[in-house]
């Protein structure tokens, strides 16, 4: 009688879990399903069609041959995207560490939370009215950083207008905008590091150089690996800041990406091939290889990421 | 019995339905990427709807860069709007999708008598593919011109009289109006022409004689002495007489902000000034300078602007309402004559011509000066653009001038050898086409 009660009571509990749970998760799965898994997955299929909006048809791995052999931008855009990502996230690392090891001296001082808030305003500011603005300060004539330069002698620089220095320019307005959610997610990882093992080697005789190299960083590796990734894979996928930093400079004359494609990105490349140029087939392609490239690095720092330290 | 019951029910359903139907308004969807153009339909359309009250019309903008896209969404999603703005410039892309005129609201010989040159620009250029038919409605023709900002013309010692009339006199005019500070940075840009390089060689091309591409549309027309000159000359407005600064942001910048007493764009440049700056910028203007001063053999690029087109995928009933509504804007001359003054354009229905507001107005007078000396290209790809558009990135970029236009005829051969310019009509230019009166 007990064990029959016991079933039922448990049947009762299942079913009111069971009744929770999808109905927590159906509107997720929905929504995955919809604007996530559907989209991937028929970008998968575009990848083998020429689709034009017009006309379809099945071409096989012709727009992964044209990527590599026909279409010179792409390479380009690749090779722009590669230093991006090169610039930016070791960047952000060292500058994050150092902010984030500075704020964490500061402790539980109110101080401490003023630099938080001022590090993280950017990553909450709007990226647009961002790129803007930096693309005024950039501005050959009247920006401030040329009237900076000018005013203590040095010769003023073309920034976003050269083919030189576009790319750097918008790498340096990027790690701004990221800095603050590197630092944050930094200081949590610095914060979760027990307060004894610095102790004991302070007690061993370690000074804070040797505690910072020995202690800290290593076992703030995880943490490090988990932003490198995330940064990463956010920054293989540079589009607006390019788009709109880079459009119509030089009165209009430089088209997004410029100048001469010296700022192009793989996504940006793609969004042109789709929506300039209608070619959604091609461009689906485009998306599988930057996928494909996503997925080898992150499998990449996520084997290092498994690599049991021993300290 | 019972089946006459539910034969009587039926018929009084489906005749109920069909009044409702008949009673209830068709609604018209109007899309347009210009929103001067919004604010004026917007106008019109109560004193349409007054007098057709079976009809709704919403009118909205969808902004410049994202129109296109959005409009070949539509089509592919089959869910056009039911009136669109087009353009010459990407025939192509929508001449595939819209309805053609139906010839009995719009028969040919009317349209021959009503609207300036109507097989021009409407029927026979644009290749046999599409000969024979209207697709979208006329609008006005546009062009070229020069701007002047007429204080700073003044303050400078410089009248009307000034005004440049050859390459010669703007590169002079142009060395006179540039001011510097004293520690040798341009202040004021004599012409201020940045962002328009991509216009002016077009414009310098055929007033050169020349034509942008072959004979067939496949390659470019560029490795020419003609088309050397003109970059050479290009260059050395900027970097020997130094009448801008590379660094300086676009023409209509300096135009607004009062940088650059001169310049050039395309008429649509003075409606647009006004809405920007108001009465506060007296602007003057004139026709494009050419190498020898005089219009012969061409002065530049025209364009005849359309109005809207009627997708397929809708509704007859809707499609008829569409077509009866640009109809009565063709021949409404309240809207002509609006629409011209607003666009700069020459208006395409002769109705308009001999309108007080449009014999008055200088900027169309300017146009229409000139207009028969215009080459009308008809479709040159977005290849063209992109490839011609490169020419002031590399200028800037410090490639040579002999490297630069070798480029962009590369670039240009790249395009076309997979998108031939079929629908170009370049080189059927005859000057003095049609006269204006």
């Amino acid at each position: 009688m007990r064990a029959k009660e016991y079933i039922k009571h448990r049947k009762k509990i299942f079913s009111s879990q069971a009744f929770f749970i999808l109905s927590v998760l159906i509107p997720i799965i929905c929504y995955y399903s919809v604007f996530k898994w559907y989209p991937f997955i028929y970008a998968i299929i575009l990848s083998f069609y020429k689709y034009t909006l017009r006309s379809k048809h099945f071409i096989g791995l012709t727009n992964f041959a044209e990527a590599f052999t026909e279409d010179s931008i792409f390479l380009i855009s690749l090779k722009n995207t590669v230093y991006y990502v090169a610039m930016i996230v070791p960047t952000e690392i060292i500058l994050g560490l150092i902010f984030a090891l500075m704020i964490n001296r500061l402790q539980k001082r109110k101080s401490a939370d003023v630099f938080r808030t001022i590090y993280f305003l950017p990553v909450i500011t709007c990226l647009v009215a961002c790129c803007i603005t930096w693309r005024w300060l950039y501005q050959p004539l009247f920006g401030l950083f040329n009237i900076i330069l000018g005013s203590i002698g040095l010769p003023r620089l073309k920034w976003l207008m050269s083919t030189k220095t576009a790319l750097l320019s918008i790498a340096v307005m990027r790690i701004w905008k990221d800095l603050g959610i590197v630092i944050v997610l930094l200081l949590a990882g610095l914060q979760g590091i027990p307060r004894t093992f610095h102790e004991s080697s302070m007690i061993d005789g370690a000074n804070r150089w040797q505690t910072l190299i020995y202690i800290t960083i290593p076992l703030l590796v995880p943490t490090i690996i988990f932003v490198i990734i995330i940064e990463v894979i956010n920054t293989f996928q540079a589009f607006s800041e390019i788009l709109i930093m880079t459009s119509g400079l030089a009165g209009s004359a430089t088209t997004a990406g410029g100048p001469l494609n010296s700022t192009i990105t793989v996504v940006l490349h793609i969004y042109m091939r789709a929506f300039n140029y209608f070619r959604m087939g091609y461009a689906s392609g485009l998306s599988m290889i930057l996928f494909i490239i996503i997925i080898i690095f992150t499998i990449v720092q996520l084997r290092i990421s498994r690599i049991k330290w021993k300290y | 019995m019972l089946k006459r019951w539910i034969i009587v029910l039926t018929l009084i359903l489906s005749f109920g339905l069909t009044t409702l139907a008949m009673a209830s308004p068709v609604s018209l969807v109007l899309w347009t990427w210009h929103e001067p153009q919004l604010k004026l339909i917007g106008k019109m359309i109560p004193t349409y709807i007054a007098e057709n009250p079976n009809v709704k019309i919403e009118a909205m903008t969808i902004a410049g860069g994202e129109y296109w896209r959005k409009v070949m969404l539509a089509f592919a999603g089959e869910n056009p709007p039911d009136l669109l703005k087009v353009m010459q410039d990407n025939f192509r892309l929508w001449i595939p999708e819209v309805t053609p005129f139906p010839n009995d609201m719009f028969p040919r010989t009317q349209m021959r008598k009503d609207v300036f040159a109507c097989d021009t620009f409407f029927y026979e250029h644009h290749g046999s593919e599409y000969a024979g038919r209207m697709y979208a409605m006329p609008n006005g023709l546009m062009g070229g011109a020069m701007f002047y900002n007429l204080d700073m013309m003044a303050d400078a010692g410089f009248t009307e009289a000034d005004y440049p009339k050859s390459w010669e006199d703007l590169r002079i005019l142009g060395k006179k109006l540039t001011k510097f500070d004293s520690k040798g940075n341009m202040e004021i840009a004599g012409f201020g022409f940045n962002g328009r390089w991509t216009a002016m060689f077009v414009d310098f091309i055929y007033q050169m004689g020349s034509y942008l591409l072959n004979e067939d549309g496949t390659k470019s027309n560029f490795r020419t002495p003609e088309a050397l000159k003109i970059v050479n000359f290009l260059y050395d407005l900027t970097f020997k007489d130094k009448v801008t600064s590379p660094l300086f942001p676009s023409y209509s910048e300096l135009f607004q902000a009062e940088k650059t007493p001169m310049t050039y764009c395309w008429t649509w440049f003075g409606g647009f000034i006004e809405a920007m700056a108001g009465e506060k910028l007296k602007w003057g203007v004139s026709t494009i300078p050419t190498p020898s001063g005089k219009y012969l053999p061409a002065i530049g690029r025209v364009s005849n602007e359309l109005g809207w087109a009627v997708p397929k995928n809708i509704a007859s009933a809707k499609k008829r309402e569409a077509f009866k509504f640009m109809k009565w804007l063709m021949y409404n001359n309240d809207y002509q004559v609006a629409n011209a003054k607003m666009l700069g354009v020459v208006p395409s229905m002769l109705i308009a011509w001999k309108d007080p507001q449009i014999v008055s107005d200088p900027l169309i007078q300017v146009l229409a000066k000139t207009a028969t000396y215009g080459v009308f290209p008809g479709e040159m790809g977005e290849g063209l653009w992109l490839a011609v558009g490169h020419l002031e990135e590399r200028a800037y970029a410090g490639v040579s001038a002999k490297e630069n236009i070798e480029a962009v005829a590369t670039e240009l051969d790249e395009s076309l050898a997979k998108t031939p310019a079929s629908l170009c009509i370049e080189r059927l230019y005859k000057p003095h086409l049609v006269e204006l009166k």
